[in-house]
């Protein structure tokens, strides 16, 4: 694991909330294992196997005794642009309503492409831990931790729209499962 | 998947095109480890075949049924070959709950996906000196067999279970294209010491006409062996009791109370287990 992720992951499991965006991917916690295949195409089964086990240890909010609320917004665009093609869209949308209908504390939300955003903002994650927030913004190679009030300020507003254009998480539940039939469709024509 | 992956032995990568026995037979067995590709296969063929799901259940207790039954006649080493995933139960969990810590079980598969989810299980419930998981191919016998052994796991030069459960029904073809499953067991048969055992289950439709109705699925490269022919892959081998019979029927006493069948031909696959002399 990259060190500018270090603090990221260790901070996860104590925040008290915990609010995302995401514009075009699925986050490492979230992804199907098939998306994660597709990514990074491992090919021996020593490879498989260490995509597993870092697969596993993203994966520790879901066996947490106290995780934080969790608020995650994706822009219909995430699941559009899956590696792998269609099969593995479908593998992950299933994914992620198993996981939200599973743990009462994770929130999904979609923003579809019909409504229209002033601006598409890249990825970030608003982390609340009680005494120091902060906003995490990952970039190609590293991250930003930004603590300073006014550009929290900034990514608060932001965040605003972002809930307030999402779909509800019971219309967004529904918005997933047509896309899903959509994209099987596709896949039979 | 391309040709030139399927003539390597064994394939790496993962393939996310194409649906892997190993995850349709996941999917027929209600794990968790399928993908899209091997959920809409095995719906579709679960369409013109509904039993399917029993067939593959019937299979995954036969293997149970196997290890409990070798374990009770002293065997101890286990090569468990076209292993799959851990659904429902893997070798090594049966035998531990029936002779906790005295067994040790190799587990061979050449999909490469299916060798890593083992591999990954016995990370949290196995113990490495009693278990391990190989990437290999039964098409190359000597091969793998080398492998096994280099995982110090089972001791080669004893008496091993071999088991070749629901795999030689699956075309084994070679870069000529053709089907070598029977040489592979003849040749396993030679390699394992007096005293070792092989088990063995295979598809057939001998009991109901199930290759006709899955005629359509190409990609399922099945091979339909007649109750003969899989006597045949036993070759010298002393059948135990009762012989060559359905895999619902083989020893049923222990845990078929309802399989499902109307008749035991509904599980469409034949079952027996030899022991060489
Ligand atoms: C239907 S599954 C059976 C799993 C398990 N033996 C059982 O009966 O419950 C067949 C498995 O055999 C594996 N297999 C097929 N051809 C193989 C080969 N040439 N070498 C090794 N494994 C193979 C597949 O990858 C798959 O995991």
């Amino acid at each position: 694991m990259p060190e500018w992720f270090q603090r990221y992951t260790g901070d996860e499991p104590h925040a008290n909330e915990v609010r995302a965006w995401h514009s075009e991917r699925i986050p490492a916690w979230l992804e199907a294992e098939p998306y994660t295949f597709a990514m990074f195409a491992p090919e021996s089964a020593d490879e498989i196997a260490d995509h597993l086990r870092l697969r596993e240890e993203r994966r520790v909010l879901f066996s947490s005794s106290s995780p934080p609320r969790y608020h995650v917004v994706f822009s219909e665009s995430s699941f559009w642009r899956s590696p792998g093609g269609p099969g593995v869209a479908v593998d992950q949308i299933r994914h992620l309503l198993g996981l939200a209908a599973e743990h009462d504390w994770l929130h999904v939300r979609v923003i579809p492409f019909e409504v229209s955003m002033r601006y598409s903002a890249p990825d970030f994650t608003l982390m609340s831990m009680g005494d120091t927030d902060y906003v995490y913004v990952e970039h190609l190679n590293g991250a930003l931790y930004l603590d300073k009030p006014e550009d929290r300020h900034a990514y608060e507003e932001y965040w605003k729209d972002v809930v307030r254009l999402a779909l509800t998480e019971a219309g967004s539940r529904e918005f997933l499962e047509r896309l899903v039939r959509e994209l099987r469709d596709r896949m039979s024509r | 998947m391309a040709d030139s992956v399927r003539d390597e032995f064994p394939p790496h990568g993962v393939d996310l095109l194409n649906p892997s026995p190993a995850r349709v037979y996941d999917f027929l067995l209600g794990g968790d480890y399928c993908y899209e590709t091997d959920r809409r296969f095995g719906e579709q063929a679960l369409r013109v075949f509904p039993k399917l799901r029993a067939v593959a259940r019937a299979n995954r207790l036969f293997l149970h049924r196997v290890v409990r039954y070798l374990l009770r006649r002293g065997v101890r080493q286990f090569v468990d070959i076209g292993a799959g995933l851990p659904t429902m139960g893997h070798t090594h969990q049966v035998a531990d709950v029936f002779a906790p810590g005295e067994s040790q079980v190799v587990y061979v598969d050449h999909e490469p996906v299916t060798v890593a989810h083992s591999r990954v299980l016995l990370d949290r419930d196995g113990d490495e000196k009693r278990h391990a998981a190989v990437h290999a191919d039964l098409r190359d016998p000597d091969r793998l067999w080398q492998q096994v052994a280099a995982t110090g796991v089972v001791d080669l030069d004893r008496p091993v279970a071999v088991l070749l459960i629901a795999v030689l029904h699956l075309r084994q073809l070679d870069s000529r294209g053709v089907d070598v499953g029977p040489r592979a067991v003849a040749r396993y048969r030679e390699l394992c010491r007096p005293g070792s055992y092989l088990a063995i289950s295979h598809l057939t439709d001998e009991g109901v006409p199930i290759r006709a109705k899955l005629a359509a699925f190409a990609e399922l490269a099945a091979v339909w062996r007649s109750k003969q022919e899989v006597e045949a892959l036993f070759g010298d081998f002393e059948l135990v009791e009762p012989g060559v019979t359905w895999t619902a029927s083989w020893h049923p006493e222990e845990t078929v109370r309802d399989a499902g069948f109307a008749v035991p031909g509904e599980s469409a696959m034949w079952a027996g287990v030899g022991r060489k002399v």
